[in-house]
């Protein structure tokens, strides 16, 4: 134990000896980790978005054969039928504007929910500033998620305008359901009339069920009761909804996985890679080292720490740059009036620093071969 | 001056280096040709889309999407006979009064898929005047006119949608009249119904857009003043070819996001390539020395350098260019604003090339220098 | 190599006059040289100002009423209503009724483009307003701007005396201005 210490101790002294190549290879290996960091986080905001997990209880109804909220309009009166339905624990109405369907960035959504129910469905909503009261006093008040505020750098008291609706911010609010961070929350009467689709008409109703396991018979039943409406309906549990509706969205996203494939394979090559040029200059200095006594078995540790050590910093800077980016940057995709925002985690940036590491040692296992493998006499020869 | 024969000489010394230095540069030239075609594929489809000579009234407050604009459909005849300078043909007004929405389609033996949907009249071949029909009929009612892209938007093989096919579309089936081509425009993957029939399929008496052609580049001004006279049709009067551009605007961030990417693994490359430079150079500083013993100057041997790495770098650029017209250039990508083919424009190889030529050239000075700035003494007795 | 200096100096003496020339054709035409009609207002429009404010104004709200293409109107209102109330091509612009809430009028308001009256409902707002316009001799609005033309701008107060145009009905009002009073705030 003590003996791979040393070894560890030297294998630093080493990499700090060569500045240059160790900077390039640790900028190589940050970068390569930034890229998986990078889409890790998205793989995973992904699926939290979009698999339905134990605690689910929301139902999502939609105007059947409809996927963009321009198109889907439901008539507000269906509300009272939902209600009554067996196994429905609550219902909101919401309309929904968004200024492009387009799977963007740069999505800008506003949900229109009747004042007094919004914090009766979503008791879990946390206020950061403003009030219920003042958003509930104004018509044309907004609550702000949390994320679109930072996107947009509103505090309340601000006004901003989008979508041909112009609003003022009451408060900030965060919630355990994604959609809610990256929303503007409005009086449901006022997004009607601004956006002149008229009273009466909503895109859809958020349906909160006493149990998860009652998401699937529930949605069933609400089907059923519009079936031969004029707008019949189409219901599912909120995530399968957004797997469903917001396909270019994940369709880029899982498309980003082969990147992630890539930038590991080119962190691999990067370590591997340098710890080849190391083992090639070094060709001299490891008889040496064996000469004095040096078992075959600590040269070819000594730069299987070197890799780890590589690999290890690298990683490092490159999960905590890419964690520092999306914390400070909020990304959220739009897509179909369904937002996902890329939020980094803890398990994702230290998925991203384990890999380096692992990857380091990985990479340094062929070159301390090559390393350890060298016979003594031709390799003190060389000049 | 050192002959060229040196620089040939010294690459093809060590052949695996020299497929790691070419393959490295492929790689980032590679990169910049995937992001730069996706960009300029995704930019020329949107900016050829539009008509500066074409002018769209939308419902004010939807400048941003014509899927959200709503324009009552007597504003069709009513600019008509109310702007001036409209463009005609044998008598008739270029003005075309539009549907457009997108909605799921079934095309028979497959499943449903988006689509983008135009509800059109004749009208709209004097008013898009880049669009031919290559085989069948302009639609009749109960049929639909699909365009050259449309099976790739859909996810279905060309022949699925030829004339005489079926396709299902709220309950109803509808017959392919014909294929129309619209080359680098969006509407290559839209799917062209009957006004009347889409307005009754989805239930809608109000059209999306009004078009109008006008006569010459500066008529704009004629159709805004028609929108700020009849303020009861609340309409707006843009440019098509500035609706385009905004919604090019739109998709920046995505666009920005694959240069990022491009730019951290091509980074990534090129950390990886500057380590092997620096490893190749420096097991040569004796040989410059000697060189400069010689009497060769350090500015013919810095050449020399540089050329050698340039040629790496230049074959590789080679290899990459190869690699990327004939996989690259015109494979299509579908996406929410529609179907648009990868390009390669001349100022897309040019970046390239440029690239490849900054590999070359900058890669190789920082070590070059390294190597050669050693006083002469100390470099010749280095081992 | 004195050759190359000599070549090279000849080379750069060229290159700064050609920019040079680019330079001056980008600026454009010197401004002093400028035709004197296109630096002043039309006077087709400065025509139709009026020194004292016409008698008998009525609101807007009153002349939607009751509309009759051809008869001569005097109403009184303010440039509002709309996001962009005047046109950049043409003289006309949006009149509202003095009651539309502009948004200068809602305390605390930071809004940026009051005039638009977008804490209304849109209905409102509709009903509120007229178009305006300055005919030229052609029968068509002249092909300038009202914006600036003595000091025009949103929000501010007018009285227009005009005839009612052609086609216009209790949805659209267009009025062929004859007189214009700014008045004073």
């Amino acid at each position: 134990m003590k003996r791979l210490l040393h070894l560890a101790n030297l294998a630093f002294k080493q990499v700090t000896r060569h500045r240059i190549r160790t900077l390039l290879t640790i900028a190589g290996v940050a970068t390569g980790i930034f890229l998986f960091t990078a889409v890790e986080t998205m793989q995973s905001s992904l699926r939290i978005a979009t698999e339905v997990s134990a605690g689910d209880t929301t139902l999502v109804v939609y105007r059947e054969n409809r996927f963009c909220p321009l198109t889907s309009r439901l008539p507000e009166h269906y509300l009272g039928e939902i209600r009554r339905i067996e196994g429905v624990r609550e219902a909101i109405p919401i309309q929904i504007v968004v200024n492009n369907c387009g799977a963007s960035l740069d999505v800008i959504a506003f949900r229109g929910v009747p004042p007094e129910d919004l914090e009766k469905y979503s008791p879990d909503l946390e206020m950061l500033s403003g009030s219920y009261a003042d958003w509930t006093a104004r018509g044309d008040a907004a609550l702000i998620g949390e994320n679109f505020a930072a996107r947009r750098g509103l505090k309340p008291g601000d006004q901003f305008e989008a979508v041909g609706v112009r609003v003022s911010v009451a408060g900030i609010i965060r919630s355990s359901q994604a959609q809610d961070n990256n929303v503007a929350y409005v009086h449901l009467s006022f997004l009607q009339q601004a956006s002149r689709l008229g009273l009466g008409t909503v895109t859809q109703f958020n349906v909160r069920v006493d149990s998860s396991d009652q998401l699937e018979s529930v949605a069933e039943r609400i089907d059923t009761v519009f079936a031969s409406d004029t707008d019949p309906t189409d219901t599912k549990p909120e995530k399968a909804f957004f797997a469903k509706t917001a396909r270019d969205l994940i369709d880029i996203i899982r498309f980003t996985r082969w990147i992630g494939f890539g930038a590991v394979l080119a962190v691999l090559g990067l370590v591997a890679n340098a710890l080849l040029l190391i083992a090639r200059g070094r060709v001299k200095e490891n008889a040496i080292l064996q000469t004095l006594g040096f078992p075959r078995f600590s040269v070819g540790v000594l730069m299987v720490w070197e890799g780890i050590l590589l690999g290890f910093l690298g990683g490092l800077s490159g999960s905590v740059i890419a964690a520092l980016f999306f914390h400070l940057n909020r990304f959220t995709f739009g897509n179909e009036g369904l937002t996902l925002a890329l939020t980094p985690s803890i398990e994702v940036t230290l998925t991203g620093l384990f890999l380096a590491i692992a990857l380091g040692l990985l990479a340094s296992i062929w070159p301390a071969w090559v390393a350890c493998r060298n016979p003594i006499v031709s390799s003190l020869r060389q000049g | 001056m050192l002959p060229f024969s040196y620089a040939t000489r010294n690459l093809l010394r060590d052949p695996v280096r020299l497929i790691q230095k070419v393959l490295g540069a492929a790689l980032v030239v590679f990169l910049v040709y995937a992001a730069g075609s996706f960009n300029e594929g995704m930019k020329s489809v949107l900016m050829a889309s539009g008509s500066p000579r074409n002018v769209i009234l939308l419902g004010a407050g939807s400048e941003e999407s014509v899927e959200r604009s709503e324009v009552s459909i007597q504003s069709e005849t009513l600019a008509t006979a109310g702007i001036s300078g409209i463009e005609k043909r044998i008598g008739v007004a270029a003005v075309s009064g539009e549907v457009h929405y997108m909605a799921p389609l079934i095309v028979s033996g497959y499943g449903a898929e988006h689509a983008l949907l135009r509800g059109i009249t004749a009208g709209a071949f004097e008013v898009h005047r880049e669009v031919r029909i290559l085989e069948g009929n302009y639609p009749s009612p109960g049929q639909i006119l699909v365009g050259r892209l449309a099976y790739h938007s859909l996810g279905v093989p060309e022949e699925a949608l030829v004339e005489g096919r079926e396709v299902e579309f709220e309950g109803r089936v509808y017959i392919v009249s014909g294929v129309f081509e619209a080359p680098g425009t969006v509407m290559e993957s839209e799917v062209w119904f009957d006004r009347n029939d889409l307005m009754t399929a989805i239930q809608r008496d109000a059209l999306s857009c009004v078009i109008v052609r006008m006569s010459s580049d500066d008529g704009y001004k004629d159709a805004d003043l028609f929108a700020r006279q009849r303020l009861d049709l609340e309409l707006v009067a843009m440019r098509e070819s500035d609706y385009y551009a905004r919604l090019a605007g739109f998709y920046d961030p995505l666009r920005a996001m694959t240069w990022l990417t491009a730019g951290l693994i091509g980074a990534g490359a090129v950390f990886g390539g500057l380590n092997m430079l620096y490893a190749a150079f420096a097991s040569r500083i004796r040989e410059l020395a000697t060189l400069q013993a010689v009497g060769f100057r350090r500015r013919a041997i810095l050449f020399s350098l540089v050329q050698e790495s340039l040629l790496a770098t230049l074959l590789g650029t080679l290899l990459a260019s190869i690699v990327a017209v004939a996989f690259l250039e015109g494979v299509t990508v579908p996406f929410s604003i529609g179907t648009f083919r990868l390009m390669m424009p001349l100022p897309v190889l040019g970046l390239g090339l440029l690239v490849g030529l900054a590999l070359g050239t900058l890669g190789a000075l920082p070590p070059a220098f390294r190597c050669l700035s050693a006083p002469l003494p100390v470099a010749l007795r280095s081992s | 190599m004195k050759n190359i200096t000599h070549y090279s100096l000849i080379a750069a003496c060229g290159f700064i006059a050609l920019a040079q020339i680019a330079c001056e054709k980008a600026a454009g035409p010197d401004p002093s040289a400028e035709n004197t009609s296109s630096a002043g207002t039309d006077p087709q429009i400065e025509a139709v100002f009026l020194d004292a404010a016409p008698e008998g104004a009525v609101s807007v709200l009153a002349t939607r009423k009751k509309v009759e293409p051809g008869a001569t109107i005097t109403v009184s209102g303010r440039i509002a209503g709309a996001m962009e109330p005047f046109s950049g091509d043409y003289a006309t612009l949006v009149l509202a009724d003095d009651s539309l809430e502009t948004c200068d009028r809602i305390p605390e308001d930071g809004c940026k483009t009051p005039w638009d009256a977008c804490c209304v409902e849109p209905k409102t707002i509709a009903a509120s307003r007229i178009t305006v316009q300055v005919l030229g001799q052609d029968g068509r609005p002249v092909g300038q701007t009202l914006k600036q033309v003595r000091g025009l701008k949103e929000l501010d107060g007018l009285i227009v005396t005009g005839t009612v145009a052609e086609g216009s009905s209790e949805e659209n009002l267009i009025l062929n201005a004859t007189g214009i009073f700014l008045k004073k705030s």
